[in-house]
């Protein structure tokens, strides 16, 4: 994994809670939403860690509260930087403009994800403009180099957003947070509302502007065949936990998680026509209110009394291999590639 | 500037108009494909939005009119025949005069008209007009009569019509003291149409202003915001334009004194508006380009105002265009209750507080005419606003 | 390919032709331009395609939920085979040529053949329960079922579509009900009058994968419980592989290749479908670089001389693919494929 120079990021027990206010006058708080309860990773250098879960499991909250968008509720957000280290969890007005240009972020939705009524010219400039680093014309030219490299045109610069499809404005997208050249970029979902056939194009320019830039990637999304492709390692959430880190092919292959193998084995394969697969029942379950111990036993195949009364915690496991699992060591699971079993249901 | 360049310069101005309306009925934007997609590539959100407010022929036509109103407004004293103020005793209530196309002997000539006298009748006491028909007054245009100063700068004594020999053409007649009512209409358009537009742009600022500050920092700030409004919008219009009159001292010029008040309505008149602004900034700021906005560094005002605000400005314009009218109406209804404007000032609201008496109405009708000009200068603004409306956001909302 | 499993299943809904168009202010979409395929008795036809190739419209078409202006279908024939019955096959019905809001397109929706959809919270009356939905249908399509019967049918049809508590949760609003619960309520309302034949544009795109394992395991079962046929759409080439029997594939209005899921999966022929699998990641074998599909979508209103895949095709032959449009032709029985390369075989 590299020595601790290689770290960039490091996130220490985040938390973050939304508090739902009830109705009435005061608008009291009635409970707690617990997005992200308790999560630590760290990624290197020129890394891409993949971060993959089901809905509710607080990916894409870790990912906003990282850039800022949301302020946690409690740990610690390191980013180094050469000499320096921000504390982004509590990050200074002087620092912050380092900060923006270090770590940016692209969204889901290509057309919501940019502003209709500037043109792209504005729209991938503003970047360089706010945070003083050009302006007038060599704004325009850096602009025009960065579209390139996306692999727009310059004809494009002076065109609205609405003249693009999606794919181009994911491009435009990805411009816009590369222009600035940061170390660390969030992908939050950044294909998953592109066609099959686009998809792979983004992808690869995304991989191809990583080794150009050194760049880091945090790789949001639920889609286990896409974090295969461009993750280093993976980091697995269910229920604003985080239940399993390891490198990408030993998590692949050798699960130390019921979840992620549950997760594994539920994604439709076109190798696999013959119905063999493991069916996980039941839901993710309601942020509110949490069921004890381990978040997942209630729909854990192989639950024991313990993962019902407590929490359990994330520990190693291996050579870089975190799991929070009361069982990982002793149970067997089904990854990738292992020989199929028959069709059985939890 | 010689006459021939100014009629020149809008004969060019006009026929670009006509061009791209007439291009503008076969369909939104250029005629060729490729050009089409060119353009349309180019097309910020407000050509968009014109491509679109184009193909409401309604709303066209009504903005044109709109502009002719306004055009009439500025150039009142060169439009209007006879100042505002000028009594013509002697024919006091005489009905709109004449104009004649056709001489005695059938002929064609050019429109004249004749000379009035008053007859009185013996045993009503009721005056009526009769024409004398022995010279007739040919109407020309670009008389001279009452000097004044166009837009207050040029000093000159041409108007629009006239008589020469001082005949009057009263097109919608006088009133009951004898004023001219086509020129106190045309005089009291400045009034409804311009002061309804102060106090649209008053609303526009204060309601953008209160109703962003709230939309965007939300919390205690907005909290706090919507408790003022609504104890703004506890009290009641009309009571306190009654005690306004009554507190602005009466040495106060007329005008002034509604300017006051129409300040002071809009100024009461922006939470409707702030709670639209407030409700449209607190969603969007949610939305991901906002949200890319605050990762790339974007300050707060820089958010609001560069990536907020342009996304819902046609509405906020269709939506206050639609309520010029309501002040229009405003002040009219004000001024007829004797609450708002009254003589000496002119304007629609005065002209018709005059026809409060039915006799006056039974016997001089045309003292209604104002009122059709309220009507018309309504419906103009609601289609006019209608059409930007449309266009500003044909699918949403 | 087991072709004598075809042969032995009765076509149940023969679509041939068809034709539908969008005439908008802007231009003409050919949304479905000529699409010809067989539903048969107790399979499952996967149709494969990206946005704009079509297939929501081919759906819709089939029962007639295209909206009238500003769609229209142009040409083409939708037969409806009703069942055999011991009297020998019955005359079948043109869908295409009825009237869309007619007493005998009402009388096949929902009886003959059902739709399930990709939202299912907008596929349910926010103000009505689950459970009135499911007998609304029901107390239209059978008369001699009482109300009684069925809200009982109702129950029964709830739990078998594996919702716990059923006889509770019939009562329940949709709002109150978890994504995945919501979708098999559409389920059950889509089954309540036993279809011959169900449609499923994109059910469980919107859903978490472990929630979509579920409910591709309950059509499963169901499909083979009430030997149902099913036209199963999706753009997830993963998720039609393991659902269908037969799977066609669209592009841009029309068929490019249709056969045997193991075939077209093991054996594609035409460029799309080979390139389409070159560029989606997998879960398994080797990671190799993907990809893409070259050049993006043309324009919805753009008319095309040739190929429709011409513009993006690797292996394209100028002079023919742009100037002719490929026929769809049969290149082994049962695997059909609209592509110059194969005239000639």
């Amino acid at each position: 994994m590299g020595s601790e120079n290689d770290v960039l990021l490091d996130v220490k027990d985040l938390h973050k809670a939304f508090s739902l206010k009830g109705g009435g006058f005061l608008r009291r708080t009635v409970g707690y939403i617990r997005a992200v309860d308790g999560v630590s990773f760290s990624v290197a250098r020129g890394e891409t860690v993949g971060v993959v879960g089901e809905s509710g499991c607080g990916k894409t909250t870790l990912g906003r509260c990282i850039v800022r968008i949301y302020q946690p509720t409690s740990g610690e957000i390191a980013l180094y930087l050469g000499d320096r280290s921000l504390a982004v969890h509590q990050l200074r007005r002087e620092d912050s403009r380092l900060f923006r240009s270090s770590v940016q972020m692209i969204f889901q939705d290509p057309y919501s994800s940019l502003d209709q009524h500037m043109n792209i010219l504005s729209l991938v400039g503003e970047p360089l403009l706010v945070n003083g680093i050009a302006r007038g014309k060599e704004i325009e030219e850096r602009v025009a180099e960065m579209i390139r490299r996306v692999g727009l045109h310059i004809e494009h610069l002076r065109r609205f957003p609405h003249s693009f499809s999606g794919g181009q404005r994911q491009r435009i997208s990805i411009a816009r947070a590369l222009i600035v050249n940061p170390k660390l970029l969030i992908a939050d979902e950044p294909v998953s509302a592109l066609d099959a056939s686009i998809q792979a194009q983004i992808l690869n320019l995304l991989i191809d502007l990583q080794q150009e830039f050194n760049l880091s990637y945090l790789f949001i999304t639920h889609n286990m065949s896409v974090i295969r492709y461009v993750s280093d390692r993976i980091v697995v959430m269910y229920a604003g936990k985080l239940v399993e880190m390891a490198p990408k092919e030993v998590l692949l292959t050798e699960p130390r998680h019921p979840y992620t193998e549950a997760l594994l084995s539920s994604v439709p394969r076109v190798s696999r026509r013959d119905g063999v697969r493991t069916v996980t029942y039941g839901e993710p379950p309601d942020l509110l209110h949490l069921p004890p111990g381990c978040v997942f036993h209630p729909r854990c195949r192989y639950a024991q009394g313990i993962c019902k009364e407590e929490q359990p915690k994330l520990r190693p496991i291996g050579l870089g291999r975190f799991v929070s699992c009361h069982l990982a060591d002793d149970l067997q699971l089904w990854g990738v590639q292992s020989s199929p079993r028959p069709m059985s249901l939890s | 500037m010689s006459a021939n360049r100014v009629l020149a310069s809008s004969r060019t101005f006009l026929s670009t108009w006509i061009e791209r309306l007439r291009a503008g009925r076969k369909g939104a934007g250029p005629e060729t494909e490729g050009d089409r997609d060119e353009e349309f590539y180019y097309a910020s959100q407000w050509d968009l939005m014109w491509w679109r407010f184009r193909q409401h022929k309604f709303a066209l036509v009504s903005a044109a009119l709109l502009i002719v109103l306004y055009l009439v407004a500025i150039f009142a004293e060169f439009i209007m025949p006879y100042g505002a103020w000028d009594r013509v005793s002697e024919a006091a209530q005489a009905p709109p005069t004449r104009i004649h196309f056709r001489s005695p002997d059938g002929a064609l000539r050019r429109p004249f008209v004749y000379r009035v006298a008053r007859k009185v009748d013996r045993a009503t006491y009721r005056w009526s007009y009769v024409e004398s028909e022995d010279k007739a007054y040919p109407i020309r245009f670009f008389t001279r009569g009452r000097p004044y100063k166009l837009l207050g700068l040029i000093s000159t004594d041409r108007h629009l019509f006239g008589t020469d020999g001082g005949v009057g053409v009263w097109l919608f007649g006088l009133d009951l003291l004898g004023y001219d009512i086509f020129s106190r209409t045309v005089f009291g358009a400045r009034i409804s149409l311009f002061i309804s537009l102060v106090g649209v742009i008053l609303t526009f600022f204060f309601g953008i202003l209160i109703g962003g500050i709230a939309g965007y920092a939300g919390g205690l700030v907005d909290w706090g915001l919507e408790r003022v409004g609504e104890l703004l919008r506890t009290i009641p219009t009309l009571p306190l334009l009654v005690m306004l009159s009554g507190v602005i001292p009466k040495s106060w010029p007329i005008v002034q004194t509604y300017f006051v008040m129409t300040i002071i309505l809009s100024f009461v008149g922006w939470v409707g508006l702030a709670r639209v602004v407030r409700g449209r900034l607190l969603s969007m700021r949610e939305e991901d380009f906002a949200l890319a906005a605050q990762v790339t560094g974007c300050s707060n005002l820089r958010i609001i105002f560069r990536h907020l605000l342009p996304g819902f400005m046609s509405h906020l314009i269709a939506s206050l265009t639609l309520s010029i009218p309501a002040m229009i109406l405003g002040e009219t209804s004000l001024s007829y209750l004797g609450l708002g404007l009254y003589r000496p000032a002119v304007s629609w609201g005065v002209m018709l507080a005059d026809t409060r008496d039915i006799q006056a109405i039974a016997h001089l009708p045309w003292m209604l005419i104002p009122a059709v000009w309220v009507l018309v200068t309504v419906l103009l603004f609601n289609f006019f606003g209608d059409g930007l409306r449309d266009a500003a956001d044909p699918h949403r909302m | 390919m087991d072709t004598s499993a075809v042969q032995a299943s009765q076509q149940l809904l023969e679509v041939r032709d068809l034709q539908a168009y969008f005439y908008l202010h802007e231009g003409t979409v050919r949304a479905v331009d000529g699409v010809s395929f067989d539903v048969c008795c107790g399979r499952t036809l996967g149709v494969i395609g990206e946005s704009g190739c079509g297939k929501s419209v081919t759906a819709q078409a089939i029962l007639r939920l295209v909206p009238e202006p500003p769609g229209r279908i142009v040409g083409g024939h939708i037969w409806l085979h009703p069942p055999e019955t011991d009297a020998g096959p019955g005359a079948a019905v043109d869908i295409a040529a009825l009237d869309s809001t007619g007493d005998e397109i009402r009388a096949i929706r929902w009886k003959e053949i059902a739709m399930i959809f990709q939202e299912p919270m907008t596929s349910f009356s926010p103000i009505h329960t689950v459970g009135d939905q499911i007998t609304e249908a029901m107390l239209i399509h059978l008369p001699q079922m009482t109300r009684q019967e069925t809200r009982d049918r109702a129950i029964e049809l709830l739990d078998s579509v594996g919702i716990p508590k059923a006889d509770q949760l019939v009562d329940a609003y949709s709002y109150q009900l978890s994504g995945g619960m919501r979708q098999r309520a559409m389920i059950a309302m889509a089954l309540s009058c036993g279809p011959r034949l169900l449609i499923a544009d994109e059910p469980t795109t919107a859903l978490d994968v472990t929630i979509e394992a579920q409910i591709l395991a309950l059509l499963k079962e169901l499909k083979s419980r009430l030997q149902m046929a099913m036209m199963y759409i999706s753009h997830d080439l993963a998720v039609i592989s393991e659902v269908s029997d037969d799977v066609m594939v669209m592009y841009l209005g029309v068929v490019v290749e249709t056969a045997s899921a193991i075939t077209v999966f093991d054996r594609p022929l035409h460029p799309y479908t080979q390139a389409l699998r070159r560029s989606i990641p997998t879960l398994e074998g080797e990671i190799t670089r993907l990809t893409p599909i070259a050049g993006t979508l043309p324009r919805p209103y753009a008319t095309h001389a040739g190929c429709r895949f011409y513009s993006r095709c690797e292996s394209r032959m100028e002079g023919e693919c742009d100037r002719t449009p490929p026929e769809l032709i049969e290149v082994a029985p049962g695997h059909k494929v609209r592509c110059h390369k194969y005239v000639s075989a």
